[in-house]
């Protein structure tokens, strides 16, 4: 998969394209694993370009949405498609995440 | 009725071929993305499962993986050499509900694939694993 990361003052944006899968999952965890154990503690996750999401990808999701909680910090998912949506919704993952529509809305939530 | 049967070997990396072939065959008989994305899901979930806690030997295995396509449903059967696994027999987790604290990281997969899919059925028949999915097409836009 394809990470593009940016960092706009304290908020860094994850563009995460492509399959978040049991192969590519690691990728996804060896950048932001780091980074929340590093102090950063705002993350969008832009998913406007994820074509797939299992349930090693949402393992590591999980994971890091139990680091920034102890670390008061804050991760904001955005532009899920409808099927990835759906299995956020059968995981009982909605309630976890904060999840917008677009990136701008994610933005002001964090600014 | 359309049938695609393969075999893959037991390697994670085989995942990827077999979901390639599924998408043509879907591609050819015109299922929806949405088809296509819940079946892709599947396969990985369980061939991932029986790769990764099946075996108890380094050997080379091979997983027989077959699609019927039918008018209205499309049943999925994967047949493997590995340990006895029940899936239909794995509890579902519990901690859907809770607090992002409190739920463990993991055991989704098989719970995904029993949400997404309409029957589970399984069997150990001469020492094989045969589960069998059904998927049922519900409305019309299981094809494009």
């Amino acid at each position: 998969m394809e990470i593009r990361q940016d960092k706009r003052g304290d908020i860094i944006t994850l563009d995460l394209v492509g399959r978040l899968d049991a192969n590519t999952s690691g990728e996804l965890e060896a950048v932001l694993i780091p980074l929340i154990d590093g102090g950063e503690k705002k993350f969008i996750l832009d998913f406007s370009d994820l074509e797939y999401i299992s349930s090693a990808g949402l393992r590591l999701l999980l994971l890091a949405a139990k680091k920034l909680r102890n670390n008061k910090g804050e991760i904001i998912l955005c532009s899920m498609k409808d099927f990835i949506k759906e299995i956020f919704e059968i995981s009982g993952f909605t309630p976890i995440f904060t999840i917008v529509d677009n990136k701008e809305t994610a933005l002001d939530k964090l600014q | 009725m359309k049938v695609l049967t393969a075999h893959i070997r037991n390697d994670l990396r085989e995942i990827g071929t077999i979901t390639e072939k599924f998408e043509n065959f879907a591609k050819d008989n015109k299922l929806s993305q949405r088809i296509v994305y819940d079946i892709s899901l599947c396969l990985d979930e369980l061939i991932t499962n029986i790769i990764s806690y099946g075996y108890d030997d380094k050997k080379t295995h091979e997983i027989e993986v077959k699609f019927e396509l039918h008018e209205k449903e499309l049943k999925l059967t994967l047949i493997d050499d590995g340990k006895a696994f029940d899936p239909t027999k794995k509890e579902d987790p519990e901690h859907l509900q809770h607090a992002v604290e409190d739920r463990p990281i993991g055991g989704l997969g098989i719970y995904l694939v029993k949400k997404l899919m309409d029957i589970v059925k399984y069997k150990r028949v001469n020492d094989k694993n045969i589960l069998t999915l059904t998927k049922f097409f519900k409305n019309s836009n299981h094809r494009i």
